[in-house]
């Protein structure tokens, strides 16, 4: 008998567990969470803010470019997404005059990593991304720095709103909500942003 | 991975000796106990209380339902194009992981952090094959390096000072002297950044495998487990069959309940979600996925009165509570799992017999259910288990020959009066501080009681009198 149907079997012939499997109503890890936009946006900031992230608001794309532009001054390569998934088109211009190339690869050299996101969680201050075709992974986490584009409308309760939301979530090989910048406390208990991934997560929030 | 339970007596004495030991231990359970505390019930206790509630019924129905569900889970993770295999055991698993890594010709993998891994000794068998293996979560590193083993679940070396890692770095990774957790953290960023980016092969275990999505659920705060499952070509995920959600929906319940009850955070920094190896037009992302299903023994104890131990989602925060725990950090209970969850699965994956003192080593205060976020009763179990280890006559038989002498006195309550009297007259008089051996289990670690001039049914007798007279 191979392994899959000895573990299977064993399992079926257990005794029925004595388990409530009653669902009764489930509540929201935060609960009585607002689904006004205003009050949405302030949520998401103060929690995002307590994740040490920096936030940038800006009224417009135009302005959404040039914020971007002096975060990365003096750059020659940076990791980014295709420039239609950040969802910024201006920005390929911009970034070409001033000589800035954008990578795709995982180059290990660039400083700064450039995407935008699928939604941001007010709850817990969070964004969530994915990986596609113009999307790669790398571009959030090789970096020190990572900044990311986003609008305001595409701020959303919680993570339970945002699941019940997709159609398929399965359709990206990878969906990843990042809370705040990389960090450990393995030494002594003392917390040191940026282990492994970015130190420094930006937020170019575009209020839309 | 080698099991020295038995020792934990032994090993619990020296751990009590370590001054650094007690200070780190101490100094990190208290931390995460109190974040843990600020964290479930930010919204009130009412509230923290009906998730603990709405978490643990999750997981009951997922085990009330494992076979369908990990049937459901094989499908849709076939469907997703993961290559599932099963496991039945420790030995099993390690041969699944070395056929993959050598039919990929793999030289370098790196590991995030993995307790199904510590269980089965991946590393050990890896290297023996000439393979390269790198952990790459901080601690689960500094423990690999020191060659060691990670004492806490979620916080691998609590029981290291600060000083001990510097030594560590310095000597096993060449690393320049400096005493600074920054300085420290960057060196070991550098240095396995290189690995991530030769590594051909990434080895992850799972928090949770969604039945009805067919994808995985990792979280994680330095990042290391997204590198692990997205630069090596391949990625072998090591899953125990109890890690089953059955929708997404509780997934998203559980992977917010498990950080704020282990580390006290919201969500974890990083909370990863794989749906399959890289799609076409992909640039970065594994091409191919093993996800291999590890019983190990665990459906024996699902076929066992202690199936609802498998609710368990290594959260920590029964070790954070624990007094035993806290004075005698993780390496003393001999295994993988310490604490109170260790104290009952040990036990019953190695056997009973192997790791027999365990369940004692537990004041019965009750706590580690509290804080437990699927509220497994493990108090009851441990007395459970104590009850296994002397009715299977694998007790002490010191201990079994004084509880047979004191149930023979108890059903003689004529003798047991004068014994009282002639004890407490004859003890009384004597500065009697330790038992001689083989008695001395007990002496050795508390004060020998002192006897009361007269017994209790002395007393007794004369206050009815007084009451009567």
């Amino acid at each position: 008998m191979d392994s899959r149907t000895e573990i299977l079997q064993k399992l079926s012939q257990a005794p029925a567990l004595a388990l409530d499997n009653q669902k009764s109503d489930s509540v929201h890890v935060v609960p009585n969470l607002s689904d006004n936009p205003a009050e949405m946006l302030a949520r998401f900031i103060a929690e995002a803010e307590k994740l040490t992230c920096k936030i940038h608001q800006v009224a417009d794309e135009e302005e959404a470019v040039e914020e971007i532009l002096s975060l990365i001054e003096g750059e020659e390569k940076i990791l980014g997404w295709s420039f239609d998934k950040i969802g910024l088109p201006n920005l390929e211009t911009a970034l070409n005059e001033k000589n800035i190339h954008v990578d795709e690869s995982a180059n290990p050299e660039a400083r700064y990593g450039i995407t935008g996101i699928d939604a941001a969680l007010a709850a817990t201050g969070s964004i969530i991304l994915s990986s596609g075709a113009g999307k790669p992974r790398m571009a959030s986490l090789l970096p020190p720095v990572h900044i990311a584009v986003l609008r305001s409308k595409q701020i959303i309760p919680d993570l339970e709103s945002w699941v019940a939301s997709q159609e398929d979530l399965t359709e990206s090989s990878n969906v990843f909500i990042i809370s705040g910048p990389s960090k450990t406390a393995d030494i002594a208990m003392e917390l040191v942003m940026g282990m492994h991934g970015p130190q420094e997560l930006h937020l170019i929030l575009i209020m839309s | 991975m080698e099991n020295r339970a038995n020792q934990f007596i032994r090993a619990a004495d020296v751990a009590l000796k370590d001054p650094d030991l007690q200070k780190a231990v101490a100094y990190g359970t208290r931390l995460g106990f109190n974040k843990r505390i600020a964290a479930m019930y930010e919204y009130g206790e009412e509230h923290g209380e009906a998730l603990r509630q709405q978490s643990a019924q999750i997981k009951r129905r997922a085990l009330a339902n494992l076979p369908k569900l990990l049937e459901e889970a094989e499908k849709n993770l076939l469907k997703n194009g993961f290559k599932v295999l099963w496991a039945k055991d420790a030995a099993e698993a390690n041969q699944l992981i070395l056929e993959i890594a050598q039919k990929h010709e793999s030289k370098l993998a790196v590991k995030s952090k993995s307790m199904a891994t510590e269980e089965i000794g991946v590393n050990e068998n890896l290297e023996a094959a000439g393979i390269e293996v790198v952990e790459t979560d901080l601690g689960e590193f500094i423990v690999q390096l020191a060659e060691e083993r990670p004492s806490h679940i979620v916080v691998p070396i609590v029981h290291k000072t600060k000083e001990s890692i510097q030594k560590t770095l310095e000597e096993k990774a060449n690393m320049p002297p400096t005493d600074d957790p920054l300085a420290m953290t960057r060196f070991a960023r550098a240095y396995l950044r290189e690995k991530f980016l030769k590594a051909d092969l990434g080895i992850s275990g799972a928090n949770f495998v969604i039945a009805e999505a067919g994808s995985i659920g990792l979280v994680m705060n330095e990042g290391n487990g997204r590198f692990v499952t997205s630069l090596p070509k391949v990625h072998i995920a090591l899953v125990g069959i109890e890690k089953i959600v059955a929708t997404l929906e509780e997934y998203a319940t559980l992977t917010q309940v498990l950080p704020r009850s282990a580390t006290g955070q919201t969500l974890t920094v990083y909370t990863n979600l794989i749906n399959g190896p890289k799609r076409s037009q992909e640039k970065d992302g594994p091409e191919e996925i093993y996800l291999i299903f590890l019983d190990n023994g665990r459906s024996e104890i699902y076929q066992s009165t202690y199936a609802d131990s498998l609710a368990c989602i290594r959260c920590g925060s029964c070790l954070n509570a624990c007094p035993v725990y806290d004075v005698t950090g993780g390496h003393a209970y001999g295994w993988v799992y310490p604490g109170p969850i260790g104290s009952v699965i040990t036990p019953l994956l190695k056997g009973l017999e192997n790791a027999k003192t365990l369940p004692y080593a537990c004041s019965l205060c009750g706590l580690c259910k509290d804080v437990c976020p699927v509220d497994i009763d493990l108090p009851h179990f441990l007395l459970d288990l104590r009850k296994d280890v002397v009715s299977t006559q694998k007790g002490n038989w010191i201990w079994d020959l004084g509880i047979s002498g004191w149930s023979w006195l108890m059903r003689h309550p004529k003798i047991y009066r004068v014994g009282g009297r002639v004890a407490a007259r004859v003890l009384g008089l004597l500065p009697l501080k330790k038992l001689p051996a083989p008695f001395n289990a007990w002496t050795d670690h508390h004060a020998f009681p002192v006897f009361a001039k007269r017994t209790f049914a002395e007393l007794w007798t004369e206050h009815q009198g007084e009451k009567n007279g």
